[in-house]
């Protein structure tokens, strides 16, 4: 088995884990850290690409788009970690601003 | 006019940029000033639409290069016309959304400390606009994720539990979407070597890993567009948000997810992946239909009977997919109608649900009895709304049934016909039950505080819906540069 | 200069239903003048385009609407009679409706609609084809329901949802009715005579297709046992009643027929499917059924609603049957009947404004207190019940002699009975308003009533007695009623 066939497993692996945890698990900071396993797992299937080619060089577009992913996912953790915690705010006193609900 | 051709696909990327540069912009000026630059903002990406769209009737589709680097390495940006139109309804819907919203901001009117509606109502336009323009499939994605983060942080605005839940939600249905979309380029990726979405026909024929690909890069879209079963977000995240967000969302932001869906379908007929798959999506786009307009029906709320049916439109719009092996050019225009038209109702319905609750302190229906007279253009709106949900001429989702059900007939899969005429009779259901709880005569006349009315927007959009039977023409000229035959 | 008039005819309503509606709630002279100055201006139009119709030189315009979709407008000559009795009774029930509707809320509302449904059964009267009028027919169902549930009451609501549903669902038959229609005939418009024989279809297509777009019209003509909405929808306000229910909405609905029958079909094809047969039986049906109906019900609104019922299938039952002198009949009585019935639903309405009277049961003595209304709705009542000359008995007449003519003697049978009945119910509205009255009503000061509500009847009334006294003439509605009837019968033979 080559290298870039087991990262690729690897990633598919952790992908199927990381989506699992997210539609399974309830808690919102479990499912970020699902989602950013399913992440790191897509991004490994990307790596993978890049040496998948039987060229000299690793193919360099891939790693681009890793790299725009990670900072997508960072942002997406930020997002979900925020709202999370006002979440977690708003249940413990008053509701926060702007109650009247819809 | 000096050549617009040449100018013409430097348009599409401005169709993107202006919009992101006034978000960012209108931020920058803090509260005092977000919303006039928002609204500048607005009103460029309104006259941009407008001319890509008529740069395409004239010239056919157009694309540009970015950065002059060419595909497979660099990204383009295309518009044909069924781009073209869908960014027509986004300035549309824009543009209603946007004095919506302005309106609404009026001193005197009930509204939190809202003024970063505006830079993030900008970033989702550009975001949009993009998404309806890429032509390159990871492209795509970053303008998902970038929809993803506007929309949630839109619909987590009002700061309420029950807001906050359906942001969560929201987040979390989005990013499984966009993760699995990813995987699915990945693996494409792995398979044919080329991002850009013309050359995915060939390079998935006969590739086991990228049928794969393309199959996950799907399922994450129709989880990003609500597809029964995956529509469970939806609801919640579109009758907790803000008027003016709940019709962007429902109007506009699902409809992009689609279009790149119909795309993908198209590129991938030569993959043999055709007729099962068509067929699947239609099955379930016909639950879709009944389940939605059932659960609207027993909805207590008008908000959420209002989203319900949003899920039960984007079920229209994957039930005709079958058809388009044989008829590409004839459902094409009935895509394009009934997207425009029930993305403007729906939009305007929300719109008009928002004043309506402004009127009586709630949307529960069994405390609207007599808002209707105290807010006629609101449910003048939902009147007319109304109609395009039924399907009933004049309006552009009569013209898509009337396409459809000739097409199904010609086609002998009488089964799609029956499902498209009997979804407007299941829509009549609701609509006239929304209509009746509103003209109901109320119990005591109470002294509701009066706040000032903000559904002037809404009932120009509806109106436009209602008869776009009459705007034929020129929607079919559009379509006449879009081909979605597939190879 | 003609296809202008078209477009005035159906510009001028849909300006003054935009105005309605935009005007405030106060604005009640504007309001009536823009109404008024609209109904005027379409007759006129109407007018022009009847004249250019007779002429033989109808003015039309089409377009494409979406690729392969072809919809326009033709003012041919039964479109143009159906379009005139409409325009002009528009006038006379907006000077009408501004006194009726004077002390009741929510009047930009009702006049705005009420110009959208002219709108409508004008465009569905100058259809150039079946989509057209399809799409025309629909929007008068939407336009019209605001009307019938305006009182907001929860009678109101429930006579509305009844209407919604029946007119769904017989819109559901029309489209598939159309669409079907389109399958086998693409692009034809309308032809006196019908343009299908050539088309060579399978029969039972052609019967699916018959069956489906006459059910759709079918509801609104009231064919039994498709009436149902119609006796509930009488608690719209009289205007509606008057104008939409006894003249514009189920006149649509039998005009739509007529079509199917003679300008698609043809009268040859239809008889030789079965279609006409059918039809011809489930219009006697109806007649003697609404008429018999009528005979029983004391409420005066219910009493009208059911003789509607009743005379619709009059011209429902002449037109199914093979006889060109049966069909002009048919369309004489369209006219005839509508302003007659008209003038009753006029006469109700004021009985119900000035002293409170809705059932029969209470009509005796005020002729003495509404002389003028009374003796106006006497010679409606009349000729509702076809006694010579005036203007019912002439097209039932007619009817009569196409059907015996024609070789079917039980349709002639079934006018005669219908006749009988109609003598029946129509009886105690002429006699019991010169009754004594068990109580004396307490004097009034004025005289009559509401010059609003008095004026429009006894101008209708009088339009009813001209059409009598002028049934031969040419250019009156039978004239051109004939022409119809000739060119369906004779034309391309």
């Amino acid at each position: 088995m080559s290298a870039p066939l087991l990262y690729a497993l690897v990633g598919a692996g952790l992908v199927s884990l990381g989506a699992w945890g997210l539609v399974v698990r309830t808690h919102p900071v479990r499912k970020t850290v699902a989602a950013n396993l399913m992440g790191s797992g897509a991004f490994l299937i990307l790596v993978s690409a890049a040496r998948a080619t039987p060229a000299e060089r690793p193919d360099p577009v891939p790693h681009a788009l890793v790299l725009t992913g990670i900072v997508v996912t960072m942002a997406t953790t930020a997002v979900a970690l925020a709202l999370a915690k006002r979440r977690a705010a708003a249940s413990e006193g008053h509701s926060g601003e702007g109650a009247s609900d819809g | 006019m000096a050549e617009p051709g040449a100018f013409a696909p430097q348009l599409l990327g401005l169709a993107i940029v202006v919009p992101l540069a006034a978000g960012a912009v209108s931020f920058a000026l803090g509260r005092a000033r977000a919303m006039a630059a928002a609204l500048l903002g607005a009103a460029a990406a309104v006259a941009l639409a407008a001319a890509v769209a008529w740069s395409v009737a004239t010239g056919g589709a157009v694309a540009l290069d970015i950065g002059s680097w060419v595909p497979p390495l660099g990204i383009r940006l295309a518009a044909d016309g069924l781009s073209a139109l869908f960014l027509v309804l986004a300035a549309i819907v824009g543009a209603a959304v946007s004095v919506d919203a302005a309106l609404a901001s009026r001193p005197g009117a009930d509204v939190a400390d809202r003024w970063l509606f505006w830079p993030l109502w900008l970033f989702l336009w550009s975001a949009v606009n993009g998404l309806f323009l890429t032509a390159d499939v990871f492209n795509a994605y970053v303008c998902l994720e970038l929809i993803g983060f506007s929309a949630v942080a839109l619909v987590a605005s009002k700061g309420s539990k029950a807001a906050l839940d359906a942001a969560l939600s929201y987040l979390f249905a989005s990013v499984l979407g966009a993760m699995t979309y990813l995987v699915g380029v990945g693996l494409v990726y792995l398979a044919s070597g080329t991002l850009a979405l013309d050359a995915l026909d060939s390079a998935v024929h006969g590739s086991a890993s990228a049928r794969i690909g393309l199959g996950l890069m799907l399922a994450g879209l129709v989880l990003k567009t609500a597809l029964f079963p995956a529509h469970f977000w939806l609801p919640t995240a579109h009758s907790s948000a803000p008027p003016q967000v709940s019709a962007a969302l429902s109007g506009v932001v699902v409809k992009s997810s689609y279009l790149l869906a119909v795309r993908l379908l198209v590129a991938a007929t030569g993959a043999g992946s055709g007729p099962g798959l068509r067929l699947t999506l239609a099955a379930l786009g016909a639950v879709a239909i009944v389940w939605g307009s059932a659960m609207a029906l027993a909805s207590q709320r008008l908000k959420l009977m209002i989203a319900y049916s949003t899920v039960a439109q984007v079920g229209y719009l994957f039930v005709m997919l079958p058809l388009l092996e044989e008829r590409a050019a004839t459902v094409g225009l009935a895509i394009a109608l009934h997207a425009l038209s029930h993305g403007m109702a729906k939009a305007a319905m929300f719109l008009a649900a928002g004043d309506i609750a402004d009127a009586a302190g709630t949307d529960r229906f069994d405390a609207l009895a007599g808002v209707g007279r105290e807010r006629p253009v609101a449910a003048l709106s939902l009147g007319l709304a109304g109609v395009t949900m039924l399907g009933l001429p004049p309006s552009g989702s009569f013209a898509a049934k009337w396409l459809v059900v000739q097409s199904s007939l010609a086609s002998g899969q009488w089964w799609i016909a029956a499902v498209v005429v009997g979804g407007g009779l299941l829509a009549a259901l609701y609509v006239f039950r929304a209509l009746a709880s509103l003209l109901a005569k109320p119990d005591r006349s109470e002294a509701r505080t009066p706040k000032p009315r903000t559904a002037w927007a809404a009932l120009p959009l509806a109106a436009v819906s209602a008869t776009l039977l009459l705007a034929g023409p020129a929607i079919s000229r559009l379509m006449a540069a879009t081909s979605l035959a597939g190879r | 200069m003609a296809v202008l008039a078209l477009a005035v005819s159906l510009i001028a309503p849909l300006l003054a239903a935009a105005g309605s509606l935009a005007f405030r709630e106060s604005w009640r002279r504007s309001r009536l003048a823009l109404n008024a100055a609209a109904a005027v201006a379409t007759a006129a139009a109407v007018g022009a385009l009847t004249v250019r119709a007779a002429g033989g030189t109808p003015a039309g315009v089409r377009a494409e609407i979406l690729p392969g979709v072809v919809m326009g407008l033709r003012a041919d000559l039964a479109g143009a009679l159906f379009a005139t009795m409409t325009s002009v009774l528009w006038v006379v029930t907006a000077v009408y409706a501004h006194g009726y509707m004077r002390n009741r809320q929510s009047q930009g509302r009702f006049f705005g609609f009420f110009a959208l449904a002219i709108f409508s059964a004008l465009g569905v009267a100058f259809a150039a084809d079946m989509l057209t009028l399809f799409v025309f027919f629909e929007v008068l169902s939407l336009a019209t329901y605001p009307l019938v549930t305006h009182d907001g009451s929860p009678e109101a609501r429930s006579a509305g949802a009844r209407y919604l549903v029946y007119a769904l669902g017989g819109g559901t038959a029309l489209l598939l009715g159309v669409a079907g229609l389109r399958a086998i005939a693409p692009g034809e418009s309308f032809v006196a005579g019908g343009h299908l024989a050539a088309a060579g279809t399978a029969v039972p297509a052609l019967r699916a297709v018959f069956a489906l777009l006459v059910a759709g019209f079918g509801v609104k003509a009231a064919l039994v046992p498709l009436h149902g909405w119609l006796p509930r929808a009488m608690v719209a306000p009289a205007p509606v009643s008057a104008l939409l229910h006894a003249v514009a909405v189920v006149k649509s609905g039998v005009f739509g027929i007529v079509r199917v029958v003679h300008f698609v079909y043809g009268p040859d094809l239809a008889a030789r499917i079965g279609g006409t047969p059918v039809l011809a039986a489930v219009a006697a049906v109806t007649v003697l059924f609404g008429a018999a109906m009528a005979i029983t019900r004391d409420d005066l609104k219910a009493r009208l609603a059911y003789s509607t019922i009743s005379q619709l299938s009059y011209i429902v039952l002449g037109l199914s049957l093979p006889n060109a002198v049966a069909l002009a009949g048919a369309l004489g009585h369209i006219v005839h009947h509508g302003v007659m019935k008209i003038v009753l639903f006029f006469w109700a309405g004021a009985l119900y404004e000035e002293l409170k009277v809705k059932r029969v049961s209470q009509l005796d003595g005020t002729a003495r207190r509404m002389p003028l209304t009374t003796l106006a709705a006497v010679s409606a009542a009349l000729g509702l019940a076809g006694i010579p000359p005036l203007a019912g008995f002439v097209t039932k007449w007619l009817m009569g002699k196409g059907a015996t003519t024609a070789g079917s003697a039980w349709a002639t049978l079934v006018y005669a009975g219908a006749g009988a009945l109609a003598v029946a119910y129509a009886w105690p509205l002429v006699t019991r308003p010169f009754r004594r009255p068990d109580a004396e009503r307490p004097r009034r000061d004025r005289f009559e009533g509401d010059p609003w509500l008095v004026v429009p009847v006894a101008v209708a009334a009088v339009l009813a007695l001209a059409l009598a006294a002028t049934a031969g003439a040419d250019a009156m509605p039978l004239d051109i009623a004939g022409r119809v009837a000739f060119d369906v019968f004779w034309r391309g033979r």
